[in-house]
């Protein structure tokens, strides 16, 4: 009996929390305005796709921020990640939300960038190369300069380092989170950041980074 | 920690502060999805255009050499006159 009235009072919670109005915290729960418009999104509404992706175009186009410094490439990279997420919408589980399924496709299109650059050897770094000494020339003042030669730092890594390495420093994850977004496991992780880091010390050791 | 790992992470720490431009893709994603969709639903008309044009051009010719074997009254004889020959 206790446990039925237990059960009653989740339940009233659970109703409580989902019709919340204006519940679009993008961390937490998929919210009721999500849900309704990836359903109409499914059956072929326009603006309930173009509202999603406005609702996200922001974290999605500061997550490709770390894959790209040019805007354009940003902008057209944005567009990937939510074309992608448009022809796989019928995949999404509602459990998670939103924003974690977007961000997982973010990396994918980001890394797919980034190795598509690779085989091409046409590396941004390639146009203005990373000169020995440089990074202590002058301390970075401004968050921008800050990214700008961080990005140029990690670009000199293969894609597999950097990608560890954007996602640990970058993006602020834990291990269980990055195996989470990349579906690798928790030890995989481990083993990959740590040689990505030991490349990364040696590369910053041989540009006399801080000596 | 490496000294240099730590210089490294207080860069990466104010890296993070640093946003892309704001912008506003989603007229150009609904664009591409139409482009997608026109495209999903010309692609098998296309296949099927160019299945009966390919039908049509094997039974035009077939036609095409039946009806120069039939209209020819000369080309049975040409074709028995070998044997008159021997």
């Amino acid at each position: 009996m206790e446990l039925t009235v237990g059960w009653r009072l989740l339940d009233g919670v659970l109703a409580a929390v989902e019709s919340a109005p204006g519940d679009s915290r993008p961390d937490g729960a998929t919210s009721r305005e999500d849900r309704e418009d990836i359903a109409a999104s499914l059956l072929g509404d326009e603006q309930a796709y173009a509202r999603l992706v406005r609702r996200y175009q922001a974290e999605v186009s500061l997550q490709l921020w770390r894959y790209t410094r040019q805007p354009g490439q940003v902008e057209e990279l944005t567009q990937e990640v939510f074309v992608e997420a448009y022809l796989s919408l019928r995949s999404y589980r509602s459990e998670a939300p939103f924003l974690h399924w977007l961000r997982r496709i973010t990396t994918r299109v980001g890394y797919r960038f980034w190795r598509k650059q690779a085989s091409r050897r046409e590396r941004e770094t390639a146009l203005e190369p990373w000169h020995e000494g440089q990074a202590h020339q002058r301390e970075p003042g401004t968050a921008a300069e800050a990214a700008e030669l961080v990005h140029r730092m990690l670009a000199q890594l293969p894609p597999r380092d950097r990608l560890v390495l954007t996602l640990l420093h970058l993006e602020e994850l834990d291990t269980v989170a990055i195996a989470e977004r990349l579906g690798w496991s928790r030890t995989l992780v481990k083993v990959q950041a740590f040689r990505a880091r030991q490349k990364l010390k040696r590369l910053l050791e041989a540009s006399g980074y801080s000596e | 920690m490496n000294k240099n790992m730590e210089r490294f992470e207080a860069l990466a720490r104010r890296a993070r502060h640093d946003a892309p431009p704001a912008m506003d893709v989603s007229h150009h994603v609904i664009h591409r999805l139409e482009v997608l969709a026109d495209e999903s639903i010309d692609r098998p008309l296309a296949w099927l255009t160019l299945g009966s044009v390919a039908t049509a051009a094997v039974t035009g010719s077939f036609a095409f050499s039946l009806y120069a074997t039939l209209a020819d009254p000369m080309g049975l004889l040409f074709q028995v006159t070998p044997l008159l020959g021997n």
